[in-house]
């Protein structure tokens, strides 16, 4: 191959904004030819995003991005691919009613004589590409009759088979058994001796470790730190992706005493999500579940919830007693558990309904009148009183909800859950898309509810809201938890590592 | 390499649809003479033939994730603009109007895939208004059953001898070129993998939006044939013939295992329901049974099939052939 002045891939001072956050602000990134690059840093730091404008899924705000020394705009994942990029996403980007072969090759299929498909010489590609990976993959299995761990290995499949130049990988290891991730690692090292670039995404530091070249660390959408192989270590990227202060947004909780348990959870199992979780929320707390995004708090919650069955354990909200066998909701909010979801949108909100409606959807029974009919006038009172309380902005409350902003819409659903009486009310993520003032508020909001003898569970990506507002933080790292921290003793190095899967107190885990 | 010849969890339940057809069919050949006679079964064949090409090109749109409501109103303008123009063989205005024909079905399907994929409306809604649109343009073609379509033009197309029929060879071409496009070209996989999900099919590469149009296309065009093999049938326009083909061929696609919700479906399923449909239509018309109960029966068999693929589904997963 000829050497080229220059890198083979510069992104240089990119800057990217979505409504109400810089998701990317002047990041810069190199890599070369023959190496092996990792990008590290916490949840929302900007991984992701950086690797979807080089898959032509967003595009920059600002700055270049150049190849050989030449910028290149990418407006597509066609023109990704053209360039020679090669992706395995985090999610797993498959579709599970087209074969092995077809998800291989959708898009970039081999064709013969007039446009028909050369089908057995994919299926040889394939079963070529299988000698050299090791894997077993059948070209004909449907992708939805695959094991999780398999599917992962088309993804991997799919990025390889057309020999990138640069091979991304985000999260690749998430559904691979220790075996097969020190086989994909292999492979990984064997592609970079034959010179492709790889940049690995993780947020699993020993994989790192273990595998990268060249380590840069991303923190709250900057460059944090850049690391050569002679100097990664856990320890330094931990301290890199750490190091904020909190603001004094947050309210101050030194004087909560611990009161009487109103939740307890023994041995919760969700299997391939949560691997026995036991926990206690006492009345009048505010309990953080931390952690990188999808080791399971989420599963968790919804279990409890309802939304999700849990296939072994016991929750008991006061008096009452959930098993595997008790699901559903609705008994669920009779009983006083609320739950905020994160998708404002998409399960939150009916979006042009008015604020009223929205409002008052978990608690209609409280207005029944006689033969089934609502009374209005007693919900419009209920609802005015919380738009009072919540200090929720709108003109009117028959306003479709879709009018009001990203922080009053979350008010509407902390609201909506208020009117229940909740005794256990879980926010997730409260105050995704939320601007700094609505935020200030809503953690007030939180405050006073909890002063009057509710328990509040939150889950949050964002490590400063968990720290600033928990009382006690539970952190998860693959489906369990790694540490319990009370108030008093928080830092976010000890969050951190303990998301990391290491221990607290500096030592490694087994 | 070893080549296995596998019946995929989809053709197993084909299979069943074939399976009550040849019920049907056996048991009405022997209990009934009227129907055993050859005459009969080869109309059973030909009527039925309409509304399965314009089946197969709405399951394509539906394994598409779309749905097209206006075939029945392309079938009708179709025949419509047949009877206006093709009163005589001799006359350069036939040869205006099959090209007419098939410029007016790429229209509308393109029309149908832009307002759908550029136009951000549900295709329903768009296919819904194409189709009143179709249906206020064949009205003012042709206020009610009139127009002449020429004996030479209709009796090639309405051709028959015993059992076969130019009908029945001009489906098994449908169905080759279609079977082609499906399941041996590049873009036959992306309508499959876009009714699963547009936005991963779009992340993978799959020009989505062209994808969707080109199966509108398809489906205006075999409205198309459709329209033609039955204005040759009743030599006549009918301003109104279509007007139950759009549901029918919803119908047809769903018992032969389409999935309404797409990335699901055969081709072969389509067929047999769609023959399931006409021989059920003309078994009880031979047993004098009233058209209305038809309908109720036509109803009973969707939900029937609907329950047993939600059911089997449930047991097998979400698959395609």
């Amino acid at each position: 191959m000829i050497k080229i002045a220059g890198k083979l891939l510069e992104m240089v001072n990119l800057t990217k904004r979505f409504p109400g956050v810089v998701a990317l602000d002047r990041v810069c990134f190199e890599c070369d030819s023959g190496g092996i690059y990792a990008i590290v840093g916490e949840n929302g730091a900007g991984k992701s995003t950086l690797m979807n404008l080089l898959g032509g899924l967003l595009v920059p705000d600002e700055g270049i991005i150049k190849l050989d020394g030449i910028p290149v705009v990418i407006t597509s994942p066609g023109k990704s691919f053209a360039l020679g990029f090669g992706f395995v996403h985090q999610e797993l980007n498959l579709l599970d009613n087209l074969t092995v072969w077809e998800n291989v090759f959708l898009s970039h299929e081999i064709k013969g004589a007039i446009g028909k498909l050369d089908k057995s010489a994919m299926r040889s590609r394939i079963l070529a590409m299988n000698d050299r990976l090791g894997y077993q993959l059948n070209p004909d299995a449907l992708v939805g009759s695959l094991k999780l761990a398999d599917r992962q290995l088309v993804e991997i499949t799919r990025a390889v088979i057309f020999a990138p130049r640069i091979l991304i990988l985000d999260e690749p290891t998430a559904a691979l058994s220790e075996e097969e991730v020190i086989r994909l690692f292999g492979i990984l090292r064997s592609l970079r001796d034959e010179g492709a670039s790889i940049i690995y995404i993780s947020h699993r530091l020993e994989e790192v470790v273990a595998l990268a070249d060249h380590v840069t660390v991303l923190k709250d959408g900057r460059n944090a730190g850049e690391l050569c192989k002679a100097e990664i270590s856990k320890d330094v990227m931990i301290n890199m992706m750490i190091g904020r202060t909190l603001d004094n947004i947050y309210p101050n909780r030194l004087d909560v005493r611990s009161q009487e348990t109103i939740l307890r959870v023994t041995d919760l199992i969700i299997p391939g999500k949560v691997n026995g979780v036991s926990l206690e929320l006492h009345a009048g707390e505010i309990l953080g579940l931390g952690g990188l995004e999808g080791q399971g708090q989420r599963e968790f919650v919804r279990a409890l919830f309802g939304d999700i069955p849990f296939s072994s354990g016991v929750v008991r909200v006061g008096e009452n007693t959930y098993t595997e066998k008790s699901h559903g909701i609705p008994s669920r909010v009779r009983n006083g558990i609320g739950y905020v979801t994160h998708d404002r949108h998409g399960e939150g909100l009916i979006l042009h309904q008015p604020i009223r409606k929205n409002m008052s959807m978990a608690s209609l029974k409280r207005f029944k009148k006689n033969a089934g009919y609502l009374s209005v006038q007693k919900e419009t009172e209920v609802v005015l009183q919380q738009v009072q309380r919540l200090s929720i902005k709108a003109a009117s409350i028959e306003n479709p909800v879709s009018s009001l902003s990203g922080g009053n819409q979350q008010k509407v659903m902390l609201g909506r859950w208020l009117m229940v009486d909740p005794r256990v009310l879980i926010i997730d993520e409260p105050t995704k898309g939320v601007d700094v003032g609505a935020r200030t508020s809503l953690y007030q909001t939180i405050d006073v509810l909890t002063r009057q003898g509710v328990a509040v569970i939150i889950l949050t990506s964002d490590m400063l809201e968990l720290m600033g507002l928990s009382d006690r933080i539970i952190v998860f790292y693959e489906g369990r938890c790694t540490a319990e921290i009370v108030r008093a003793d928080v830092t976010e190095e000890r969050v951190m590592r303990a998301a990391s899967g290491l221990s607290t107190s500096g030592e490694q885990t087994a | 390499m070893i080549k296995q010849i596998q019946i995929s969890p989809p053709l197993k339940k084909v299979l069943v649809i074939y399976g009550l057809l040849a019920t049907i069919f056996v048991s009405m050949m022997v209990f009934s003479a009227d129907y055993r006679s050859i005459q009969n079964v080869g109309n059973v064949l030909v009527q039925s033939v309409p509304l399965a090409i314009v089946s197969m090109g709405q399951m394509i749109v539906l394994i598409g994730g779309g749905i097209d409501m206006s075939v029945g109103a392309m079938i009708s303008l179709t025949s419509c603009i047949a009877a206006r123009t093709m009163s005589s063989v001799a006359s350069p205005v036939a040869a205006i109007g099959a090209v007419l024909i098939i410029t007016v079905s790429v229209c509308v399907g393109v029309m149908n895939g832009i307002g759908t994929n550029y136009g951000r409306v549900p295709a329903m809604i768009t296919t819904l208004s194409m189709m009143m649109v179709l249906n206020g343009i064949s009205l003012a073609l042709l206020p009610g059953p009139g127009g002449r379509v020429d004996r030479a033009i209709a009796g090639v197309i309405m051709a028959r001898s015993g059992l076969l029929s130019v009908a029945l060879l001009i489906l098994l071409l449908v169905f080759i070129l279609l079977r082609h496009f499906l399941y041996h070209t590049r873009s036959g996989v992306h309508v499959y993998a876009i009714g699963k999900n547009r936005s991963i099919a779009a992340s993978m590469g799959v020009r989505i939006n062209r994808v969707s149009i080109l199966t509108f296309v398809i489906a205006a065009m075999t409205a198309a044939v459709s329209g033609m093999l039955l204005a040759s049938r009743m030599r006549i326009g009918d301003p109104t013939i279509g007007a139950s083909f759009g549901l029918d061929s919803i119908t047809a696609a769903a018992i032969g295992g389409t999935a309404l919700t797409g990335g699901v479906g055969l081709l072969s399923g389509t067929v047999a329901g769609a023959f399931l449909i006409g021989m059920l239509s003309n078994m009880m018309n031979i047993l004098g049974v009233n058209h209305f109960y038809q309908y109720v029966l036509k109803g009973l068999l969707l939900v029937v099939a609907m329950v047993f693929y939600s059911l089997s589904g449930k047991m097998g997963g979400k698959h395609r052939g």
